[in-house]
C-alpha cells in the first residue's frame, strides 16, 4: 500500500508540475487563434520530453552525477560554457516569467496590482529554495498544482463539439483567420513551452539530491510515462477551453484574465478558485525550479558545492547565484515589461536553443564510459533525433 | 613521466596526451543559429505588412478581442460566475490592450487623405471601446447598481459594432 | 616537434596510466569529506620550455598542480596568466583518481577554495537560517 501511495505521489507530481506558465499562455494563445490544429506539436512535445527526462534521469542514477557536470566532462569546457549560457539565459527568462505568472495570477485573485505581489511572490519562492526540504517542496506544489485539473473539466462542462475538435487536431489546416508563418511560429513556440530545457537539468539534479539508485531508475520511469503525457492532456484541455469560448468570440489571448474566463464560464466560482489556486501552485513550482536549475547548472558548471541537501552555508555559491537570479529577475518585472510577453519570449527561445541544450544530453546519455549497461538503446535515440 | 609522490608514496606515470575532444554540439550552434532566423523570419512575416491599412487592421483586431473579452467577464460577473477581483483585473488588462491599440493607430504615418480618413475611423472606434470598457468597469465596481450590468453592456456592444463595420470596410477595401 | 610515430615507445612502467585530458581536465575534485571543490579548470606542470630542443638526460616534466579559477578563461580563449595569479591545489593534496579526484584533505585548508568561504561567511551566514539544516 506504501509502495502505491509512493508510485501515486510521483505520478500526481509529475503531472501537477509539468504545467508552468509558459505551458498556460502559449496553449490559451494557440487554442483562441488557431483552435484544435495544433495539438499535434504538444504530443510531440511530450514525447520529447519524456524521452529527455528519463535520459538525464538514468545519466543521474547510473553515474551518480548530475547531467551538466557530466556535460561538462564529456564535451568540454567550450561546449560547456555554450550550453551553460544559452541555457542559463533561458532559465533567468523563464524565472521572470513565472514570477510574473504567480503576480498575475495572485492579482486575479485579490484585484491588488501585480507589481505590488512580485516581491511577495519572490521572497516566498527564495524562502522556499532557502529552507524547504526537496522532497517536500516537490510534493506540496505537485499536488497543489493539480487542482489545474479543472481546465479538462471545465472543458466537459463546456459541451464542446468533440467531432469537430477533434477532427482539428487529426487533419490540422491553418484557419482562415492566421497565417501559415504565424502557425509554424506558434507550432514551434508550444514545442518550446512542452519541452522546457530547465526541466531536464532539474530532473536530473533531482535525482541526485534524493539520492536514486539504479533500482529507483523504473519507478522514475514510470511516473515520467505515466505523468508528462497526462500532463500534456492538460495543456490541451487549456488550449480546449480557448478554443471552445474565446475563438469563436474572436478573443485572442493577450493576458492571463483571459485563460481562465473559460473556466470561469463553465464552472463559475468554485472553478475560479481552483483555476487560480492551481496557476499560484503550478507557476510557483516551476518557479522554484527554474530558480534551483539556474542554481544547478551553474555549479555544475563551475564544480561548486551544491544541492537542497546540503545547508546553505556549506553550498554558498550556489545560493548566492540563485539570490542574484531572483533579484534580476525582480528588475526585469519592476520595469513594467508585460510578463505575458516575458512568457512568449522565453518560450521561443527555448524552442531555438533546443539543438544546444539537448543535444549534449543525448551525447552523455549515449556514453557507456558512464551509464555502463545503461546506455540508450537504439529506438530511444532515433526517437530523440527528431 | 613521473608524477609527484602521492601521500601513499605510490608512483603513478602520467601520459599526457593531445588529443583534440570531439565535439558533436559543434553542429548544434550553426543549427540553433539557423533557428533563430527562422523564428525571427516567421515572427515578422506574421506580423508585420500591409502598410496602413494592415496595421490598423490589426489595431482594430485587438481592439475586436479586448471588446469581446470586457463583454465577456462583464456577463459573467454578473452571473455570479466570476468574482469582481477577476473581473475589474480583466477589465483594467482589456483597457490597456485598447490603450496600446490607439497608441499604435496614433503613430502611424497619415500623408495621404485615405489614410488620414481611415486614423480618424479607427480612433473613434477605439474611443468608443474604452468609453465601453470603462462603463463596464464601473457597473462592475459600483455598489448600488449604478450604471448598471446592462448599460455597460449597451456601450460595449456599439463599440464591437462599430469596430467590425470599419474592419468591413478594410477588407472590403483591400 | 618530432613526428609522434618516430618518438620512441614509452617504457613499461608499473602503476596507472593517466591520460590528462580524459582523466584529469575538468572533473569534478572532492575533499576528503566528499564535499565539491571545484572542476580541474587546468593543469600546471613545470619542466623544459616549449620550443626550446631538449638537452639529452633533462628530468621529465612532473605535474605541479591541479589549477582552478580565471585559467577556464584562459584555456578556452587562449593565453595564459601569469604564475603568481595561478589558485593552485598541489598534486600532493590529491589521494584517488576515479570518476571525480579524490583530494585527501578538507576544503577548509584549501587556498583554492577561498571563494567558497568568503561567500559562506560574508553573506550565506548573515542571512538568517544560513546554517541551519533545510526542514
Amino acid at each position: 500500500m506504501k509502495r502505491l501511495l509512493g508510485v501515486a505521489l510521483g505520478v500526481l507530481t509529475a503531472i501537477g508540475g509539468f504545467v508552468d506558465i509558459g505551458d498556460l499562455v502559449t496553449n490559451a494563445i494557440v487554442g483562441s487563434r488557431f483552435g484544435f490544429s495544433l495539438v499535434w506539436v504538444v504530443i510531440v512535445g511530450v514525447i520529447g520530453i519524456c524521452l529527455f527526462a528519463n535520459m538525464s534521469g538514468r545519466v543521474a542514477a547510473a553515474s551518480g552525477r548530475a547531467t551538466f557536470e557530466v556535460i561538462r566532462e564529456r564535451l568540454g569546457p567550450r561546449a560547456g560554457l555554450a550550453n551553460l549560457g544559452a541555457s542559463f539565459f533561458i532559465n533567468l527568462m523563464t524565472v521572470t516569467a513565472e514570477i510574473g505568472g504567480i503576480a498575475l495570477a495572485l492579482q486575479l485573485a485579490s484585484s491588488v496590482s501585480y507589481l505590488l505581489w512580485i516581491p511577495v511572490a519572490v521572497v516566498a519562492v527564495w524562502l522556499v529554495i532557502w529552507r524547504v526540504k526537496f522532497s517536500i517542496m516537490e510534493n506540496v506544489t505537485g499536488l497543489l498544482g493539480l487542482s489545474l485539473i479543472v481546465f479538462a473539466v471545465a472543458l466537459f462542462l463546456l459541451k464542446p463539439d468533440w467531432g469537430g475538435l477533434a477532427g482539428q487536431a487529426l487533419a490540422p489546416a491553418v484557419p482562415e483567420t492566421e497565417t501559415v508563418p504565424g502557425y509554424w511560429y506558434y507550432a514551434v513556440a508550444l514545442f518550446g513551452a512542452a519541452m522546457t530545457p530547465y526541466e531536464v537539468f532539474f530532473f536530473s539534479s533531482g535525482a541526485v539530491e534524493e539520492g536514486w539508485t539504479v533500482k529507483d531508475l523504473s519507478q522514475s520511469r514510470n511516473n515520467v510515462l505515466v505523468g508528462f503525457p497526462l500532463g500534456g492532456l492538460l495543456s490541451v484541455a487549456i488550449a480546449g477551453c480557448a478554443a471552445v469560448v474565446l475563438l469563436p468570440a474572436g478573443i485572442e489571448v493577450t493576458s492571463l484574465s483571459q485563460v481562465i474566463l473559460p473556466v470561469a464560464e463553465a464552472g463559475g466560482k468554485l472553478a475560479l478558485a481552483f483555476v487560480l489556486v492551481g496557476i499560484v501552485a503550478a507557476t510557483f513550482g516551476a518557479a522554484l525550479e527554474t530558480t534551483l536549475s539556474s542554481g544547478y547548472t551553474l555549479a555544475q558548471f563551475f564544480g561548486w558545492s551544491w544541492g537542497k541537501f546540503r545547508r546553505p552555508a556549506q553550498a554558498a555559491r550556489f545560493h548566492l547565484a540563485m539570490i542574484i537570479c531572483l533579484l534580476v529577475g525582480v528588475a526585469v518585472l519592476s520595469t513594467g515589461v508585460d510578463p505575458v510577453l516575458v512568457t512568449e519570449y522565453s518560450v521561443v527561445f527555448s524552442a531555438v536553443a533546443l539543438p544546444l541544450t539537448y543535444l549534449p544530453i543525448l551525447v552523455v546519455a549515449n556514453d557507456p564510459q558512464y551509464m555502463g549497461e545503461h546506455v540508450n538503446g537504439r529506438a530511444v535515440n532515433v526517437l530523440a533525433m527528431i | 613521466m613521473e608524477v609527484a609522490g602521492l601521500p601513499h608514496r605510490q608512483v603513478r606515470r602520467c601520459v599526457v596526451t593531445v588529443r583534440t575532444p570531439r565535439v558533436p554540439t559543434r553542429g548544434a550552434g550553426s543549427l540553433a543559429m539557423m533557428l533563430v532566423a527562422l523564428m525571427v523570419a516567421l515572427g515578422g512575416c506574421a506580423t508585420a505588412g500591409g502598410g496602413v491599412p494592415g496595421s490598423v487592421s490589426r489595431a482594430v483586431d485587438q481592439s475586436t478581442s479586448a471588446v469581446a473579452t470586457s463583454r465577456l467577464a462583464l456577463v459573467l460577473n454578473s452571473g455570479a460566475r466570476l468574482t469582481r477581483a477577476a473581473a475589474s483585473t480583466t477589465l483594467s488588462d482589456m483597457l490597456g490592450e485598447l490603450e496600446s491599440a490607439r497608441a499604435s493607430v496614433l503613430e502611424l504615418p497619415a500623408t495621404v487623405q485615405d489614410e488620414r480618413m481611415l486614423r480618424h475611423q479607427a480612433v473613434t472606434a477605439i474611443d468608443d471601446a474604452v468609453a465601453g470598457a470603462v462603463k463596464a468597469q464601473e457597473a462592475v465596481a459600483s455598489d448600488d447598481g449604478s450604471p448598471s450590468i446592462d448599460e455597460g453592456k449597451a456601450a460595449l456592444d456599439t463599440a464591437a459594432d462599430r469596430l467590425a463595420d470599419l474592419k468591413q470596410r478594410l477588407a472590403g477595401s483591400q | 616537434m618530432k613526428n609522434p610515430s618516430r618518438l620512441q615507445p614509452a617504457p613499461p612502467v608499473a602503476g596507472r596510466t593517466l591520460d590528462a585530458q580524459l582523466h584529469l581536465l575538468d572533473r569534478q575534485a572532492l575533499d576528503a569529506d566528499g564535499l565539491p571543490v571545484t572542476t580541474v579548470d587546468d593543469l600546471e606542470m613545470n619542466g623544459p620550455a616549449t620550443g626550446v630542443p631538449i638537452p639529452p638526460g633533462t628530468a621529465p616534466p612532473l605535474l605541479d598542480a591541479i589549477l582552478t579559477g580565471p585559467v577556464l578563461a584562459t584555456r578556452i580563449f587562449g593565453g595564459r596568466p601569469p604564475a603568481s595569479r595561478l589558485i593552485r591545489i598541489p598534486w600532493k593534496d590529491v589521494s584517488d583518481v576515479g570518476t571525480v579526484i579524490r583530494l585527501g584533505v578538507r576544503a577548509e585548508s584549501l587556498g583554492a577554495d577561498w571563494v567558497e568561504r568568503w561567500v559562506r561567511d560574508k553573506i550565506i551566514a548573515r542571512i538568517p537560517g544560513g546554517r541551519h539544516d533545510p526542514h
